[in-house]
């Protein structure tokens, strides 16, 4: 119930923003909104909840609304709300002795934005806010961000920060909750913990031709406080009972992308995006992926996408039994694993020049234009095993 | 050795690139075929889901729009 309440609140929340958009942008572009849900499941052999064994079952149902409000004065207005549901054969084993459904959990986030935009100096900054709650993890967040562009256009620079406080509510294994004997001496009584992550980005755009353009993005990512997960088991080959992961409690990460997007014909367009990734958990990654936009008319674009990844081990990665208990930090989450990926999809997308359709529903006073609908499905595979599969389909709309 | 040698290869390419933004200016009348939404630098909106699980489900994350690790229980 209290869920439902906090749903509500944050799509009445939008339904207000788009109200107050069209009040105040009466003689300016139209108020721009996506509606966005998506399905997920996935499955495997590595759940890190029962110590690197087991199922991974999972599924998952997202829904997201963005709009973007032009206001009067030329500046932006963005706000984005969502609702997410998931339900894991895994996290119902964090307390295996009661039976029931598989574990369930549910998040809300908000996010709003405000850009203001200068033509005269060429530049934008911006500041942001965003809230996010689930059962046992809530984040507060604070950003900002600075744009110039050159005189022609060609080049632009993108600077942004952004600071999240998260809290931990800490769950742990069943069978760990009453133990007379404490062999890692934790804290039991200690039911949350913070987590603080700093991020800063850079990001360089290039105009090169007529038909190419380049963008080279470059993050610096520093996290402290409780990084570890409290219902995460890890198994010693010296010890008959679990113990909960242990992560340091900091953590750096550097990942390093470039985009090379060419314009080949009327009737395709490759988009190439690598990224080097590094932290000091001992990860090293890289990522590569090609999508091939084809233009099947004026009003319809198939885009089939494919993306490899290859990761490092972190440092702290064990796998089930395999480790002494004399170690300081331990994780058997195979998401910090050495692997290799893959992703195949397709990405379809229907955007007749008027729009699809025209309605105007309750609550508003303005008639809404269904502009462009997006499908967009992709399979993923693991060489741990893990498989997933996820569709998603977007709405976009114009409001006047 | 690996890691060195792509590290080495998003160098070469990212000098190539930046060199080539020397050859041409191109005009705002010129910029028909950069300004089709295909040829965007970011992701679209619907592409999110997708970032989102991959930062669940792998280790590495950043430098494509996506979450970085704050806000989320993600790695």
């Amino acid at each position: 119930m209290q869920l439902n309440i906090k749903i509500f609140f944050v799509y009445f929340l939008i339904l207000a923003a788009i109200n107050y958009g069209q009040e105040k942008n009466e003689n300016s572009n139209t108020t721009e909104v996506d509606f966005l849900v998506s399905y997920y499941e996935q499955d495997g052999n590595n759940a890190a909840v029962t110590g690197g064994i087991g199922t991974e079952e999972l599924n998952d149902i997202a829904t997201q609304i963005v709009i973007n409000v032009p206001m009067n004065n030329g500046n932006k207005l963005s706000i984005s709300g969502g609702f997410d549901s998931y339900s894991s054969a895994s996290s119902d084993q964090i307390d295996p002795i009661s039976t029931g459904a598989s574990g369930q959990d549910a998040r809300v986030h908000i996010n709003g934005a405000y850009t203001f935009i200068s033509d005269v100096t060429n530049s934008q900054y911006g500041f942001n806010l965003g809230l996010s709650k689930e059962y046992d993890y809530s984040s507060i967040s604070l950003g900002g961000s600075w744009a110039k562009s050159s005189e022609d256009g060609n080049s632009e620079i993108n600077l942004a920060g952004q600071f999240f406080y998260d809290g931990v509510t800490l769950i742990y294994p069943m069978e760990l909750r009453s133990l007379t004997t404490n062999p890692a001496n934790y804290d039991f009584s200690n039911n949350s913990e913070n987590r603080l992550t700093y991020s800063f980005s850079a990001t360089y755009s290039q105009v090169l031709t007529k038909k190419l353009q380049a963008s080279l993005n470059l993050d610096f990512v520093y996290q402290s406080g409780f990084l570890s997960t409290s219902f995460h088991r890890v198994y010693f080959e010296d010890e008959s009972l679990s113990r909960i992961e242990s992560l340091p409690n900091s953590r750096y990460k550097i990942p390093l992308g470039l985009r090379l997007n060419y314009y080949v014909s009327d009737f395709l367009i490759t988009r190439l995006h690598y990224r080097y990734y590094h932290d000091d958990f001992g990860i090293d990654a890289s990522t590569f992926s090609l999508e091939l936009p084809l233009k099947l008319s004026e009003t319809l674009t198939f885009s089939p996408f494919y993306r490899y990844h290859t990761q490092t081990a972190a440092d702290y990665f064990v796998e089930f039994n395999k480790v002494s208990s004399a170690d300081e930090f331990y994780t058997s989450d195979y998401d910090l694993s050495k692997f290799e990926s893959h992703k195949y999809g397709l990405g379809i997308r229907y955007y007749p020049l008027f729009g699809i359709t025209d309605f105007s529903p309750p609550l508003l006073s303005n008639s809404i234009t269904l502009k462009s609908l997006n499908l967009r499905a992709g399979y993923y595979e693991r060489s741990t095993g893990l498989n997933a599969f996820n569709v998603s389909l977007g709405f976009s709309f114009e409001v006047r | 050795m690996k890691k060195y040698f792509s590290f080495l290869l998003l160098l070469v390419g990212l000098i190539v690139t930046l060199s080539l933004g020397g050859c041409s200016s191109v005009q705002p009348y010129e910029k028909m075929y950069l300004n089709d939404i295909d040829m965007s630098l970011g992701n679209q909106k619907i592409e999110g889901f997708e970032t989102n699980f991959q930062s669940y489900r792998e280790g590495a994350s950043g430098a494509n729009g996506g979450k970085v690790g704050g806000g989320c229980g993600c790695n």
